[in-house]
């Protein structure tokens, strides 16, 4: 679970315990989830809340508790939602008087059976929970798994901006009329009504309380502070009661209003705050260095969330309805990124032929600093794509979102949650040994035949895709079956308020009031899969030279004792050096997946259904669950990350790999993920030449691009861990190879060579 | 006419998104074969002209699948100061003088400890190799072929076949110079530039250090400049070898004679060449060479200049 990053976390449980009671009251008073859910919302606001800190230009840090209301993992959990791990070890080794227990105790059953979670876990339809049994992938060596959460919202910032609280409320208040004269539901409006007067209130708890701060320093003579405080509480008290009129405004507002959602994602930034920023400037209001002053606070905020692979921000690309304004602003979200030096946002640049040269220069230098960031989303690849992968028009199209990983949304229209993951490496383990789990002996899947017993190698590989479709299939029902216990569950009001159609049709997202509701299934091993297959068919059906018996063995064996066998298997070739043989492997499994997931859509009923092949640490967590595999892989050793070549096995260089990884298309899936990391040293020698090689990359398909450029303490550092820094690329005299796959002399070379 | 035999060329390494090597992003090929033997050489493995057979200890898990493996017996393996109940240090030893590089072993290795540098290529391999690259040579200036080595310039029939596949593609020599002057006059046509390297100035230090003398390089700078071709001259620096003034004094007479050469390129010393002699079983160098600071190479910069020498880049 994330830490919320605030300077006095909450020692005991005494909010978990009133939310409890809060929540217990809600369910015997009113019978409409959207009442309960607004009752829960008033026990967490502005209990959670934590007070404005020293550095903060915007009001606004919260700590989720062990128990509430949240939308997913990171927000503390997903629907009504217990952490029982940290409840336990309150009363294991908490202190606290006799009630004081008895509550938790009493919290502690009362959630168990109530947690949205377990409600969702056990009601999974009996006929793919034989396949979707758990979901304790971190624990379990599982060919899929069921991931639970609403993740994924991007609410339309720029609406709120620009009609305030009061806009909104208006808004409701006549849809609420309508649905009064039509017979619609009344209850989700009167309870929408009550959530955007809480957040009201929200704003003047947190302006009172910026007052009193600026009291305090003004007490202590620090005037600076002071009349921050004073601005940060007279934006409260104005967005409370009308639209926000400048870019602190329009920025407190979008923070709060995220924060008590909760969400993770914050939009297209430059869109929503461009205008204000422009006025700001030209009026006087604020100086360009105090709007990335401002913004940099905006940043370290979402940063205080702490939820690693989420809190994207995102500017640039086709689609923003002010692209000039919205390009000013770019500039200067680049530059607080570059002077925040955090893990979040997660920021994200997209860029087209129409990208101006200040921003795409100033998104170079940020890179060249070492900061990751941008993240680059390539919109000429990636418009058409998802154009065709969506079946959208090219104005749907360009408001495309990557999301937490790098799944593709459109904002405030689609959702998408990615809400399975798969691991089609353990998959083909299974297939090849007719649906046996190696480790626990489960016979999981179709029954199909084992390697040996298949005549060609095409026969093995429509064995294979057997089990992949079904896990597939499974998935996709899961999905639906997912967001239809949500919809009866959660009307999630603040993201509902703010995605298209929902007020129209009066109906929450999940509950028939979302206009595209799609959904993804993460991809992991598919890189080794490919290149597992490529083995089996070159050794055990074309050359000969392994028989499938053999195979087993030495991978029972992770190849101790087979080193010949080792040794043929680590002799084919690999996926990631332009080599035409296995590269058709893998765009051929890539394609089969990304179809049979596409399929699914209009199978179970989704706007669409579609596969993403995305960068987190699972590659590595599920890894640890597959056995040795024919790729020469061994046991329990990380499999290769997003769309990258498996570890060391890239060996003729960065060209040849990015000729591999251009391979795969971008139009039946919604996101694929790449990787590229260089020490500075390339760029402060050979600048031009980096950002040619870069350029020529999204020129020729590329569509994404992270690219790392690390100094001399993560040098060492990957010495030490090389399977953290497989992607790393060194110049070595003058030439570009994997650090990972030098001799360790050459790294501590390079080591002491590079200085900065 | 009568059936000629395909030509082949062993070739060590191709690397790939040269960024130094020429303009652009460049292929760099390594032919095996060099007829200079400089004592700092950074690619001792390139001056044989045969395969030699690498050995990385730091992979070695001594399971003796090479010792199986070699005819010629050449591998052996074994335990040193065993004591009961304990292995002891487990020894890895390649006899040199019976390895024929022929590779067997590299073959049944699968841990990556033995490794063949050296590998026999046509002019249809190399090219397909090549071929990977051609998309990254319209990237910026323009980038393109490099023939280094060893010393390419005693592979010219193999290069000019190779030139050929690639009309349009810029090519790029770096040479000792210590090669047939007829081969340079031969290939200068298709050559787009040189990279020549000028190492030592005294004629009995550079046989010393280099183990030939440096009359025919410099007849073949001439030559080159005589006939047009566009030159770049590299200058390894070698601390204590050539970092004096006199060697410094005729680089800029040099550059005063030759002034087509379009700029002067220091290559100062690096020590990544020193862990390959122990793994290729080379024997070790005449002398010990410190390695630069940033400093003391920027100060070779500023020496050069005031003789003269105003357009020099760092390598």
């Amino acid at each position: 679970m994330n830490n919320f990053k605030v300077k006095n976390p909450r020692k005991n449980l005494q909010f978990e315990i009133l939310f409890t009671k809060a929540y217990r009251e809600a369910v015997k008073t009113y019978t409409h989830p959207a009442q309960i859910e607004l009752a829960c919302l008033k026990a967490q606001f502005p209990a959670i809340f934590h007070p404005i800190e020293p550095q903060d230009l915007l009001a606004g840090r919260m700590q989720m508790g062990f128990v509430g209301l949240g939308i997913q993992h990171q927000t503390g959990g997903f629907g009504f939602y217990m952490n029982e791990e940290e409840v336990v070890k309150a009363l294991e080794f908490g202190s606290g008087d006799a009630r004081y227990r008895e509550d938790l105790h009493d919290l502690l059953t009362y959630w168990k059976g109530r947690n949205t979670n377990g409600i969702v876990l056990r009601n999974i339809p009996a006929h793919i929970k034989p396949l979707l049994f758990s979901d304790q992938w971190r624990h379990l060596p599982l060919p899929a798994s069921p991931i639970l959460r609403m993740a994924g919202a991007y609410i339309d910032f720029d609406k709120l901006v620009k009609i305030g609280l009061p806009g909104l409320e208006q808004e409701v208040a006549s849809f609420r009329e309508k649905a009064v004269k039509a017979g619609g539901d009344v209850i989700l409006f009167d309870s929408m009504l009550g959530v955007i007067s809480l957040v009201k209130e929200m704003c003047v708890f947190y302006a009172d309380q910026a007052q009193a701060q600026a009291s305090e320093a003004a007490g202590r003579g620090d005037s600076k502070r002071t009349q921050e405080l004073v601005g940060i509480e007279r934006a409260l008290r104005n967005i409370a009661i009308k639209a926000p009129a400048s870019m602190l405004e329009g920025l407190q507002l979008v923070w709060l209003y995220g924060l008590m959602s909760p969400l993770i994602e914050y939009g297209r930034l430059d869109e929503y705050i461009g205008d204000l920023y422009v006025h700001d400037i030209e009026n006087g209001v604020l100086t360009e260095e105090e709007a990335v002053q401002l913004t940099m606070s905006f940043f370290r905020l979402i940063d205080h969330l702490d939820c690693e692979t989420d809190g994207r921000v995102i500017v640039g690309g086709y689609g923003r309805r002010n692209p000039e304004n919205a390009d000013k602003m770019c500039l200067v979200a680049i530059e607080a990124s570059k002077n925040v030096k955090e893990v979040l946002p997660q920021f994200t640049l997209r860029f087209n032929k129409e990208t101006p040269a200040a921003v795409w220069e100033a998104a170079q230098r940020c890179i060249e600093a070492g900061r990751t960031y941008p993240l680059l989303y390539n919109d000429d690849v990636l418009v058409p794509g998802m154009m065709k992968a969506f079946d959208v028009d090219r104005k749907r199209a360009e408001t495309y979102m990557p999301l937490g990983c790098g799944e593709i949304e459109f904002d405030h229209y689609s959702f998408g949650t990615p809400n399975g993951s798969m691991n089609t490496l353990k998959i083909l383990e299974l297939a090849m040994r007719g649906g046996y789990e190696p480790m626990t002996g489960w016979k999981l899947g179709p029954t199909t035949p084992k390697l040996a017993d298949c005549k060609d190698f095409d026969e093995f590989l429509r064995y294979y895709q057997q089990h992949l479709t079904a896990y597939i299939q499974a998935q996709a029902e899961f999905e639906v079956y997912e967001y239809e216990i949500t919809g009866k569950m959660h009307p999630f009001m603040m993201v509902t308020m703010l995605y298209d159609g929902c007020l129209e049709k009066g109906k929450a997202i999940f509950n028939g009031g979302c206009e595209y509701l799609a959904g993804t299934l993460e991809l992991y091993g598919n890189v080794n899969a490919a290149n597992s297959l490529a083995a089996i068919k070159k050794t055990v059906f074309e050359d000969k030279t392994i028989t499938a018996e053999e195979l087993e063995a030495a991978l029972l064996d992770n190849f101790v004792g087979h080193e010949r066998i080792w040794k043929l298997l680590q002799d084919v070739p690999k996926y990631g050096n332009d080599d035409e043989f296995v590269d058709a492997v893998f765009v051929k499994l890539h394609d089969f997946l990304s179809e049979t997931v596409k399929r699914q859509a209009t199978r179970v009923g989704l706007k669409s259904y579609l596969a993403v092949t995305i960068n987190n640490a699972q590659n590595t967590t599920l890894g640890r669950w597959v056995g040795a595999t024919p790729d020469g892989r061994k046991s329990g050793t990380p499999m290769a990350n997003a769309n990258n070549p498996a570890p060391g096995t890239d060996k003729k260089g960065v060209t040849a790999m990015l000729n591999s990884i251009l391979k795969p298309g971008h139009d039946n899936h919604a996101g694929m993920v790449s990787n590229l990391r260089f020490t500075r040293e390339n760029f402060t020698q050979s600048r031009q030449k980096m950002w040619g090689l870069v350029d020529n990359y999204f020129q020729r398909g590329g569509a994404h691009a992270m690219i790392s450029v690390v100094g001399k303490e993560e040098l060492k550092d990957a010495m030490a861990h090389p399977e953290l820094y497989r992607d790393l690329i060194v110049r070595v005299g003058g030439f570009s190879a994997r650090f990972v796959n030098l001799k360790k002399d050459v790294q501590q070379e390079i080591y002491n060579r590079v200085t900065y | 006419m009568s059936p000629t035999k395909e030509l082949s060329a062993i070739i060590f390494d191709i690397q790939r998104c040269s960024l130094s090597d020429g303009p652009g992003i460049r292929t760099d090929i390594f032919f095996k074969g060099c007829p200079l033997r400089c004592d700092w050489c950074h690619n001792p493995e390139s001056q044989a002209a045969s395969a030699v057979l690498a050995y990385n200890p730091q992979l070695c898990r001594h399971c003796g699948a090479c010792v199986q493996a070699c005819p010629n017996g050449a591998h052996t393996i074994s335990a040193t100061n065993a004591t009961s109940g304990t292995v002891g240090v487990m020894l890895h030893a390649i006899d040199r003088t019976k390895c024929t590089g022929i590779g067997e072993c590299v073959k049944v290795c699968c841990y990556g400890a033995l490794e063949l540098v050296g590998e026999l290529y046509t002019v249809d391999e190399l090219a397909k190799e090549i071929q990977i690259d051609l998309p990254y040579y319209a990237i910026g200036e323009g980038g393109g072929i490099t023939y280094t080595g060893g010393e390419p310039m005693l592979q010219v029939e193999f290069i000019e076949a190779c030139i050929d596949r690639f009309p349009g593609v810029h090519m790029c020599v770096e040479t000792s110079g210590y090669a047939p002057s007829e081969s340079f006059l031969k290939i200068l046509p298709k050559i787009d530039l040189f990279l020549f390297d000028y190492k030592l100035t005294d004629v009995a230090k550079h046989e010393y250090y280099c183990g030939v003398g440096n009359e025919l390089i410099l007849q073949n700078l001439h030559l080159l400049h005589e006939q047009g071709a566009d030159i770049v001259l590299r200058l390894p620096i070698i601390p204590t070898v050539n970092d004096d003034e006199g060697h410094f004094r005729a680089v800029a007479s040099l550059m005063r004679r030759y002034p087509r050469i379009q700029y002067a390129e220091i290559m100062p010393f690096h020590s990544l060449g020193e862990g390959k002699l122990e793994r290729f079983g080379l024997s070790p160098r005449m002398h010990q060479y410190p390695v630069p600071t940033p400093q003391e190479v920027e100060g070779w910069r500023t020496r050069l200049k005031a003789l003269g020498v105003l357009d020099i880049r760092i390598s």
